[in-house]
């Protein structure tokens, strides 16, 4: 699955494409850019070849400790991806659920407004509808 | 000031030209810089490189064209 390969300042492992998605290698690549340099080679369907490169003044962590660490986000991000991949249909179900309810409680708010409205001003509130002799006329 | 020139070869099943553009654009100032799309891969030829970001610049710009493909 992963060989580790040692040149004279970076490191290379081979990630085996069929276990780790693309992605998941962009993801844990991510993590480690402010400490290595990353570079990414290879044949996205079969094998990829990472090369981490330590940064100079990046901490007292050894480009093998980078590369085992990379390793465990490598394999954490995978995780994450295929997490994401099986709750996919439902996650896209919750929230398209939670969007139609919301329109449709908009929808009759808007509606009971509407009628509301309308019912106000047939009961005339302010009284304009009233003849000014009736209101003011002489008692 | 001494110039340096370098070609930086990115395989084109992992990086992408818009990301690769988006990382000439941020880091613009210090270089010239031109892309080369082949087959299986795309060239960014740094000309005029900055002797005070030499050694540096070629790795600094792999790492930001890597950001953009993950944000992609």
């Amino acid at each position: 699955m992963v060989a580790k390969n040692k040149s004279s300042h970076a490191i290379k492992i081979v990630v085996d494409a069929k276990i780790y998605p693309l992605e998941a290698i962009y993801g844990a690549a991510y993590v480690f850019l402010d400490k290595a340099y990353i570079r990414l080679d290879g044949d996205p369907k079969k094998k990829i070849i990472v090369q981490i490169k330590k940064k100079e003044g990046s901490g007292g962590r050894t480009a093998e400790g980078l590369r085992d660490d990379f390793l465990n986000e490598l394999l954490n991000y995978g995780l994450r991806c295929q997490i994401s991949k099986n709750n996919r249909k439902i996650r896209e179900y919750i929230v398209g659920t939670a969007l139609l309810s919301a329109t449709w409680a908009e929808e009759k708010t808007e509606k009971e407004t509407e009628k509301k409205t309308e019912k106000d001003w047939q009961s005339d509130p302010l009284g304009i509808a009233v003849p000014w002799e009736e209101k003011y006329g002489k008692k | 000031m001494e110039k340096n020139n370098k070609t930086v070869v990115f395989n084109k099943d992992l990086y992408s030209l818009s990301a690769i553009q988006k990382a000439i654009e941020a880091f613009r100032g210090l270089a010239d810089f031109k892309v080369q799309t082949a087959k299986s891969s795309h060239k960014v030829i740094i000309k005029n490189l900055d002797q005070d970001v030499d050694g540096t610049l070629e790795d600094e710009l792999s790492n930001y064209i890597l950001a953009e493909m993950k944000n992609e």
